[in-house]
């Protein structure tokens, strides 16, 4: 019976080596691969805000840097008009600005888009200007930007 | 932590089968207990805010305590029934069945590893239960800052509590980004499928098809990417494997645990109800067959759907309309004109040609439903006629089928590319037991069989 249940043994790695040839499975497993290879570099860099970096990229940073400069300025109880995205790319910014609720997920602060009737209530805005991204109070009378 | 999470949810489900009188092999016992007792654990935040009380850790944990005690209140007759049921089974692995094993080993290392390294990602998810999730952290309760945002345009933070209530305990057992409960889920899963294939088919066998299920790259793509669909898939997969072994045994015990399942994948997915009333057509052509009387068919169909409507007037209407503080109104979200029934036929068309019999459709759902197909036909030529077990399994998959473009057409917010492309998932365990019940592979696994054990 041994001897059978190897001839078995020899077919089930002839039928995963055959699986895997097709090439819908084989780009599959290859993404499988990078993911283990994602893993190796992984598995010492733990710290929470860098695995939130590299998932959201900038997404995420240039979020997180707008609401900081906010806080400073402003505290974090503040309602921030966000560009559409349309703006930021015509400015040849790689930024999505997050929908609210996501932004307020990343950052703890609240805002709002553009479309909203609620846009008005907005006491600041984030606006581009000279390759850089400024969060200005709509009376103008305090701006903070980064590149 | 993770383990003391899981050994709960194992003494939790556990005692909810023993009330079920669920017997099965232990591999499928002890991985749909601990599904059992995710879907417990799901509900616990929510019953709390229900409630008005504090969602604090204290509580949380306190009403989980709670809910493994009840359970197993009778704990003398809830060992006996875990003796029975493990007891009288040699745990084995086969020397062939090792290369698969190995490759499931890693594909699940993958995937946990990535559901617990990345935080939450899909925006639906962001934008809804986990901001939710992590302010009720915050602020003790799930109805919280959150709403406050101006959330006109979105509607995620309406969807189900299922997640959010997960991610609150995940967060407050210490895992920041919460999901790592989605392994669990993930891999009590195949677990299940591995022994409810292996019932039927040589281990050989069963590995390759489990393979060819888990390289479904869109669906393995949402084992470490939480959404509701996984999940959703899971529970309406056992609301139909046990409602077909009611056709089986004529046990009512195991049509009303089918009922449960049904309303948890309810609790999931709302629209879910809408599945299980077709599913129900399966229900009531079985008592049409066996010449049941009216009665019983109606005894039957209220078992099988009243939990998924007590949850989905719970979820949807209760919670939404009297707990929330933003208005939601659901019955506007519904096709206004079903009459015109040329939404349906342009969905359906859509579904098959850009989401399953298209180029795309060979990288979200790789080979599976070609080969489900082959089978399918082969099953047809060798065997003449499908059985009750397999014709069970095929209307389910029909179901599925059918009733996703259903669902496009009755609420049209439900697009073709996110929200019919991730709701078909729930059709590919269906069709893996399908095939996994063909005479042709059943008599394939037998000659296997045969020949493994004969001399030479």
């Amino acid at each position: 019976m041994l001897k059978k249940r190897l001839i078995l043994l020899c077919i089930s790695l002839v039928l995963i080596a055959g699986f895997f040839i097709l090439p819908v499975n084989n780009r599959w497993g290859n993404t499988l691969i990078n993911y283990w290879n994602d893993f190796t570099k992984q598995k010492t860099r733990l710290s929470l805000e860098a695995r939130r970096a590299e998932r959201f990229g900038t997404h995420y940073t240039i979020s997180k840097a707008i609401a900081d400069s906010l806080t400073k300025k402003a505290g974090t109880n503040q309602l921030l008009l966000i560009p559409p995205d349309k703006y930021f790319k015509k400015n040849k910014i790689d930024y999505y600005a997050p929908i609210p609720p996501v932004f307020y997920y990343f950052t703890g602060i609240k805002t709002v888009l553009p479309t909203n009737p609620h846009a008005p209530e907005a006491k600041w805005y984030v606006r581009f200007e000279n390759g850089k991204v400024i969060v200005d109070s709509v009376k103008n009378d305090q701006t903070d930007s980064y590149e | 932590m993770i383990l003391l999470l899981t050994l709960l949810q194992f003494i939790a489900g556990s005692g909810l089968l023993r009330w079920f009188k669920i017997q099965l092999r232990p591999g499928m016992l002890i991985s749909l207990s601990i599904l059992m007792g995710i879907a417990i654990f799901s509900a616990v935040p929510f019953i709390l805010q229900l409630l008005y009380i504090p969602v604090t850790s204290i509580n949380v944990f306190s009403l989980i305590g709670a809910f493994c005690v009840l359970l197993n209140l009778n704990w003398k007759r809830s060992a006996r029934y875990l003796r029975s049921n493990l007891s009288g089974h040699k745990f084995s692995i086969k020397i062939y069945e090792i290369p698969f094993l190995l490759v499931f080993a890693f594909i699940v290392f993958v995937s946990a590893w990535r559901c617990f390294y990345y935080p939450p990602t899909p925006v639906d998810l962001n934008a809804g239960a986990e901001v939710i999730a992590e302010y009720t952290v915050r602020e003790k309760t799930m109805i919280n800052s959150v709403f406050t945002l101006h959330l006109e345009t979105f509607n995620n933070h309406f969807k189900s509590p299922f997640l959010a209530c997960l991610q609150i305990i995940y967060k407050y057992a210490g895992f920041p980004f919460g999901q790592i409960w989605l392994c669990n889920v993930f891999i009590c899963f195949i677990i299940f499928l591995y022994h409810a294939i292996g019932q039927t088919l040589h281990r050989l066998l069963a590995g390759l098809l489990l393979l060819m299920f888990l390289a479904i790259p869109e669906m393995y793509a949402y084992t470490f990417m939480v959404l509701f669909d996984y999940s959703n898939t899971v529970f309406f997969f056992l609301a139909t494997f046990f409602l077909l072994e009611y056709f089986k045994t004529d046990r009512r015990n195991l049509l009303r645990f089918s009922g449960l399942l049904m309303g948890i994948a309810t609790y999931i997915r709302s629209e879910t109800l809408v599945l299980a009333a077709f599913l129900a057509l399966a229900l009531i052509w079985y008592h049409v067959k066996h010449r049941d009387h009216i009665g019983s068919i109606i005894l039957s169909g209220f078992m099988l759907l009243l939990p998924a409507a007590i949850l989905y007037f719970l979820t949807i209407y209760l919670y939404i309309n009297f707990y929330l503080p933003i208005e939601y109104n659901v019955e506007g979200l519904m096709n206004k004109n079903l009459l015109n029934l040329s939404p349906l036929w342009q969905r359906f068309r859509d579904m098959n040609s850009e989401l399953i019999f298209s180029t795309q459709g060979f990288r979200y759902y790789g080979y599976f439903v070609s080969f489900f197909l082959l089978i399918l036909l082969s099953e047809l030529a060798y065997s003449k006629k499908l059985d009750q077990i397999t014709g069970g399994w095929l209307f389910a998959v029909m179901v599925i089928y059918l009733g996703m473009p259903f669902l496009g057409y009755l609420l049209p917010l439900l697009d073709l590319d996110n929200s019919t492309k991730r709701g078909l998932f729930k059709m590919f365990p269906l069709m893996l037991l399908f095939i996994a019940n063909t005479s042709l592979l059943k008599d394939l696994s037998a000659s296997i069989r045969k020949w493994e054990l004969a001399r030479l």
